[in-house]
């Protein structure tokens, strides 16, 4: 995919669904061959019991003809349950000075393509956003009817306040915790490691948890110059620095934080990618995609 | 900016333009520029270097701009080397009183390019055809305003009278560059003197009984030569009696060049040709006739007040005379008239404490030092007189006027040289800051 959909292109379409459906019919032409999954269970073989089988996946009939215990095994899994978690804490209302989008506007879309994709491709799909108001949790479902649901809940959705303690949320982890796959979205900026808490809690053994870092061209490049006072969208507090004299401090400070946090993820086994919120939706969308194809998601 | 001009004086309305990085550097250091950011933690390391520091470095930077807006407002107000005119080789000026001594001759044997008058428009002695008698210290502000105006590229020689020794103090400001020949009347000219030293000498005399009037009078004095500019000194003595054998020792003690004035006193003013003499005699008695050093061939005369009728018949002079001061009630105080080329000045009223005293009037210490220093109307003429050094050197065939130097070439020099230094600093401190 050499031509991506220009971000000022799509910022002139306003229209959610339009704009998700342009990204995503790129990747369903073209980088993702997609294939649409059967509902039932597709028999691959057998294999003999093996102590943490569940009893329940015997074949009891075989059992009875050869009088020993075979598992019988699929060849593909059932459909995925897709959740998308998206942050709406007010630090997401940052862009970049030049930009068109913040991450919030760009979180919103990525998440109704995203959506789209899962949708397109048979799974279902769920939606959890967090901030600073009470969390809005739509179920995971298939079809296109749940991804309209999920397009009116993004269109409707504010960005304030900060991400939730993970005390606050339990209800929410607990769905999360069961198979699938959960994709936050999230510039990752957490005041007392909040959402660190959370993919922590959300990882577990039957999940698979991956994030999409949202970062701006400012926070990757500092382009700041002079006497310039920075200050926190979600807790208010300032900093004057001198722009030059501050960028090489601020850039080490951030590969360092960055550092500590794939370590971290890397830990509870959550997938980090980053997608820059000044390059086309479809630029990052792609990117990512095609790491988790070939399994080189972090 | 002495020596410059501004051809646009509006243009320097362009300095308000320095208010802009004034205000850029006050009002950013105060707050900085507002910038939105998600993760506050990374940004607290590199607080290290506050933007006071960062302010700090930059003023010099800053006084360097401020500077650069002035050279660009000079620019547009078009600074400009303000062109005297010159005058090549030797210049000599000649007083009026000096003319009068030494004459033409006297003149023709200045060794100098040029001599000319100090008299307004600086005519060459040969076209000034006045020679009727002059003196006194106006032309000083001639000198002074021809010397500011050109600029003489040879040597300047002033040539005065010596006994003319009525010099303002101001008169220092001449500078070495002139050079002045005081002749004596009746010598030779040329003679090479110092410049005199600027003074008045006089010696009041009076009776015993007319101390008032004295001291009036060296109030008077006093009040006149401070206003003229001329050194005063002065000594009031009291004499007992104005019998000759008595004044005249006391008389001799005086300096040699001072201005005597004898109050009341009986003098027999043909021994001492340097007295004035103010005294109460008999009505229609000339009281003296007196010659003043400082005034060869002046003739001053003092009379009481009786003396209206001669006054309307010219009885002392050739011409009828002309009345220089009155009374509140329109009586002649003091007249003048001319016999045989002289001066003769008529004092027509007695030194009293009367109501109408002369004494009391604000005029009384001008009319006194005029009467000393024999101030005539034409000579008051110098200072008003308009000296334009364009004009005045047009007339003396001289040199033409010349246009003002405009400066904007060397401005705009400036302006680039400055504006390079300003971009290399900048960038420096640029580059020490991001290291």
């Amino acid at each position: 995919m050499e031509q991506f959909i220009d971000l000022r292109a799509l910022a002139r379409v306003r229209d959610m669904e339009l704009v998700a459906r342009s990204v995503a019919t790129g990747f369903l032409h073209g980088v993702q061959a997609s294939e649409q999954r059967g509902v039932g269970i597709e028999f691959s073989q057998y294999r003999a019991y093996e102590p943490g089988d569940a009893p329940s996946r015997i074949d009891w009939k075989l059992y009875a003809r050869s009088d020993r215990y075979f598992v019988r095994e699929a060849e593909r899994e059932s459909e995925t349950s897709v959740w998308l978690v998206l942050d709406t804490s007010r630090s997401m209302m940052l862009g970049s000075e030049q930009g068109v989008w913040n991450k919030f506007d760009y979180g919103r879309y990525l998440t109704a393509t995203l959506a789209y994709l899962a949708q397109s491709q048979g799974d279902r799909v769920g939606l959890l956003t967090l901030g600073g108001g009470a969390p809005t949790l739509i179920p995971a479902l298939a079809g296109t009817r749940q991804w309209h649901r999920i397009l009116h809940s993004l269109d409707d959705l504010t960005a304030g306040g900060a991400f939730p303690a993970h005390e606050n949320i339990g209800a929410e982890i607990a769905r999360l915790q069961g198979p699938g796959l959960v994709i936050l979205i999230s510039d990752l900026h957490q005041e007392r490691g909040e959402i660190s808490d959370f993919l922590r809690l959300v990882s577990t053994q039957h999940n698979e948890v991956a994030t999409l870092r949202l970062e701006c061209n400012d926070e990757r490049d500092f382009p700041f110059e002079g006497p310039v006072r920075f200050e926190d969208l979600e807790t208010g507090e300032s900093v004057l620095a001198n722009g030059r004299a501050a960028r090489a401090k601020y850039l080490s400070s951030r590969e360092q934080w960055l550092t500590e946090l794939k370590r971290r993820l890397s830990q509870w086994e959550v997938g980090l990618d980053t997608v820059c919120s000044d390059e086309p939706l479809d630029a990052g969308l792609h990117a990512f995609l095609e790491r988790r194809r070939r399994g080189l998601v972090a | 900016m002495n020596g410059l001009t501004l051809l646009n004086a509006w243009g320097l309305l362009a300095l308000a333009a320095l208010l802009l990085p004034l205000a850029i550097h006050l009002f950013s250091r105060s707050r900085g520029r507002r910038v939105l950011v998600g993760n506050i933690a990374l940004y607290r390391q590199p607080r290290r270097q506050r933007v006071f520091e960062a302010r700090v470095q930059q003023w010099p930077l800053l006084l360097l701009r401020l500077l650069l807006l002035i050279v660009a407002a000079l620019w547009v107000a078009e600074l400009a080397r303000e062109q005297r005119p010159s005058l090549a080789g030797t210049t000599a000026y000649v007083t009026p009183d000096w003319l009068a001594a030494q004459g033409r001759e006297g003149a023709a044997n200045i060794d100098a390019d040029r001599v000319l008058a100090l008299i307004p428009s600086f005519p060459p002695v040969d076209a000034y055809v006045s020679t009727s008698s002059a003196s006194g210290s106006d032309w000083y502000g001639l000198l002074a305003e021809r010397l500011a105006a050109v600029d003489h590229k040879g040597g300047v020689t002033v040539y005065a009278l010596g006994a003319a020794d009525q010099f303002p103090a101001s008169a220092t400001g001449f500078g070495a560059g002139v050079r002045w020949v005081l002749a004596t009347p009746g010598a030779e000219p040329g003679a090479e003197k110092e410049k005199p030293n600027p003074s008045l000498v006089v010696s009041v005399y009076h009776e015993p009984g007319r101390k008032t009037d004295a001291v009036s009078i060296t109030t008077a004095l006093a009040l006149a030569a401070e206003q003229r500019q001329v050194r005063l000194d002065i000594a009031m003595t009291e004499v007992a009696s104005g019998d000759a054998d008595v004044t005249t020792p006391i008389f001799d003690q005086a300096p040699a060049d001072a201005m005597r004035v004898a109050i009341g006193l009986g003098v027999n003013v043909d021994h001492l040709s340097a007295t004035v003499a103010l005294e109460d005699v008999a009505p229609g008695t000339i009281a003296t006739t007196l010659q003043l050093p400082s005034l060869p061939g002046h003739r001053f005369e003092v009379r009481p007040a009786v003396q209206q009728p001669s006054v309307d018949a010219g009885v002392m002079g050739d011409a009828p005379p002309q009345v220089l001061w009155r009374a509140d009630n329109g009586q002649p105080l003091l007249i003048e008239t001319s016999v045989a080329g002289g001066r003769h000045l008529r004092y027509l009223d007695r030194l009293s404490e009367v109501a109408d005293s002369p004494l009391r009037s604000e005029a009384f210490p001008e009319l006194l030092l005029r009467l000393l220093l024999g101030e005539t109307a034409w000579q008051q003429g110098y200072a008003q007189a308009p000296v334009d050094p364009t004009l005045t050197l047009s007339n003396s065939g001289r040199s033409p006027a010349v246009p003002n130097q405009p400066l904007a070439p060397w401005l705009a020099l400036l302006l680039a040289l400055l504006v390079a230094v300003e971009r290399w600093w900048a960038e420096r401190l640029s580059a020490e800051s991001s290291q």
